[in-house]
């Protein structure tokens, strides 16, 4: 009866495990949890302070670094559909997967060379 | 499930573009400044060449039809013209653009930029469907608002980036939107399986929203009125060098789609789009032409020409097989007549330093001589005058038009080209005001002279064209015929 749902159950087991050991690991090694504050008040926003960041200035290197992270993340993501598929493609799909993920790496050493992941 | 089938003979003058722009990225890495630069020109010129011989060598293969990556896209002669199109328009602007300042720090950047729209380009005039002619058209358009802005520290160029960004994603948008109603009123997003769904249902209401929405998408790109507001900024702001390309390339690649989609998707709805386009044309013709006269801003004004001129080429697409030759032999003069018309410009710019109008050139002329002569041809064929190839690409087109039964569409094309006359002859009289003779001639700014010799190269092409045009006349005609079938 469990059957196919066996490895879902497991997975979510897993995730749970995860997830509890870092809250309880937190609550249990964290030296700074008892102390209250302003800041502990406001909501979480990326270690941005909520308070006072509309109207003001900020690093251009948020955004440059954001942009970059969303291309190559959603780069990555097309890896998926190709994973579903490269056996039955068989050795064209293979070549087209090195082919992409070269070009992709072309792209990662120009930022990288270019400067773009310092923060300056 | 079967291994997908690539024609990578077909897609070649492609490949050799978007190769030579990754190339270009660890030419960048590589080296520096001015050798960074002039490696990257030698590429982007190699890429350019190489795409246009990929074109000779394919031209006839498979009788000169091929579909392509499951008839995603069709490579026929057509396309193959666009290709050479905008091949050459990107070797012009390659030349143009070799001493601009900025080159000498992102070189590589520009050439790569170049290389990416001109596949993109390439690959839309040969989309035979939705999905990849909107795939194509984005990679076109992203690489050239990023040119647009390329000029980061000119305010005016960050503008006309922006500007292009929002109103062409806007315009991008309405296509896709127009794409999807075809595809609830067709079943499909492939051009020739929409004909068929068209053709069983023409009355249909949400193909003709479909068919709206497409045409309002289109002629964004190809900057037809009231899908025109945003090129005199863009075209303003945008580093010259990039109008230049813009104007010619753009143009050529996004009529090449619309006379694609037009006769191989909804031909069934002719009925509907005929008059909707002739109604534009003559919109645009009257509209861009009197504006165009009131600008004082030389390359404000050779914007609302080119809407204009985008009015007289909406002519070609109720024209059937000879409109399709008339307008790309209309857009090949078109191509070499404007880079060369911004290339001049640019150079006013450079020895002036500032943004070139009609009186900053008075007199230029007399004290460029080259220069001064090239622009005169260039604002001559734009004008449509004799001998140059302006006059006989106005002369196939109308004529396409009288044939097809739009005589009218021709009678207002010659009316609009009259009033053309009074700011085309404005500039030329300027070029050479005798108030303003300075008696000397300039020595010429550094940095130039590849730039000039583009500009006498395209002004060459323009009077080449207009005296001997029988071989490109033919390859017109049979890139025409390899789209249309003859009446």
């Amino acid at each position: 009866m469990l059957g196919d749902w066996a490895s879902l159950l497991i997975y979510l087991l897993f995730a749970a495990l995860v997830a509890g050991t870092l809250l309880f690991a937190s609550v249990a090694l964290g030296t700074r949890g008892r102390r209250e504050g302003r800041q502990k008040a406001y909501s979480f926003e990326s270690g941005v302070s909520v308070g006072s960041f509309a109207p003001s200035n900020f690093s251009i290197n948020y955004y440059l670094t954001a942009m970059l992270f969303i291309v190559f993340d959603i780069e990555i993501v097309y890896l998926y559909p190709l994973a579903v598929i490269l056996e039955p493609l068989g050795v064209f799909g293979f070549v087209e997967l090195c082919v992409f993920v070269a070009v992709l790496g072309l792209g990662y050493v120009y930022i990288w060379r270019k400067g773009a992941l310092e923060w300056k | 499930m079967t291994t997908p089938v690539v024609q990578w003979g077909a897609l070649a003058p492609d490949l050799i573009l978007l190769g030579g722009a990754a190339v270009l990225l660890l030419v960048a890495v590589l080296f520096r400044d001015r050798t960074a630069r002039d490696i990257a020109m030698l590429v982007g010129v190699g890429c350019f060449v190489g795409s246009a011989v990929a074109v000779t060598v394919i031209w006839d293969h498979g009788d000169g039809v091929r579909a392509v990556l499951d008839g995603q896209f069709v490579v026929d002669r057509f396309a193959n013209a666009v290709r050479v199109i905008v091949a050459g328009s990107g070797l012009l602007t390659l030349m143009g653009a070799y001493g601009w300042a900025r080159l000498r720090e992102h070189g590589p950047e520009f050439v790569a930029f170049l290389l990416v729209a001109a596949a993109g380009m390439d690959l839309m005039a040969a989309s035979n469907s939705f999905v990849s002619l909107f795939v194509s058209l984005e990679t076109f358009s992203i690489a050239l608002y990023a040119l647009c802005a390329f000029d980061t520290k000119s305010s005016a160029s960050l503008e006309s980036g922006l500007k292009y960004l929002i109103l062409g994603s806007i315009g991008s948008v309405v296509l896709v939107y127009g794409a999807a109603f075809l595809y609830g009123a067709t079943g499909s997003f492939r051009f020739d399986e929409i004909a068929v769904g068209v053709a069983a249902e023409p009355e249909s209401l949400l193909a003709l929203a479909g068919l709206a929405l497409v045409l309002g998408g289109l002629g964004f790109k190809i900057a037809v009125v009231p899908f025109h507001m945003w090129t005199p900024d863009v075209y303003e702001g945008a580093p010259t060098p990039v109008t230049a390309f813009m104007s010619a390339a753009t143009k050529a690649a996004a009529f090449a789609v619309l006379v694609r989609v037009l006769v191989t998707a909804v031909p069934a709805m002719g009925d509907t789009w005929k008059p909707a386009l002739a109604v534009a044309a003559i919109v645009t013709m009257l509209f861009a032409n009197v504006v165009a006269l009131r600008q004082t801003n030389v390359k404000r004004m050779l914007a609302y020409s080119s809407v204009g001129h985008a009015g007289y080429l909406l002519m070609a697409l109720v024209s059937g097989q000879a409109g399709a030759k008339a307008l790309l032999f209309y857009l090949a003069v078109y191509a070499a007549t404007s880079v060369g018309a911004f290339t001049v410009v640019a150079i006013a710019e450079r020895e002036t330093g500032r943004a070139a109008t009609i009186d900053s050139l008075r007199g230029w002329g007399f004290s460029r001589p080259v220069l001064g002569g090239a622009l005169a041809i260039f604002l001559l064929s734009l004008a449509g005058f004799p001998p140059t190839a302006g006059f006989l690409a106005k002369l196939y087109l109308f004529a396409a038009a009288i044939d097809a039964g739009y005589t009218y569409l021709a009678l207002v094309g010659v009316a609009a080209t009259v009033i053309s006359l009074g700011y085309y002859l404005r500039v030329g009289l300027a070029l050479y005001d005798r108030r303003h003779e300075s008696g000397s001639m300039l020595p010429s700014a550094p940095g130039t002279a590849w730039a000039g010799t583009c500009a006498a190269l395209a002004a060459i092409v323009v009077l080449w064209l207009g005296i001997y045009p029988p071989d490109v006349l033919d390859w017109a005609g049979q890139a025409a015929a390899s789209l249309i079938a003859a009446p």
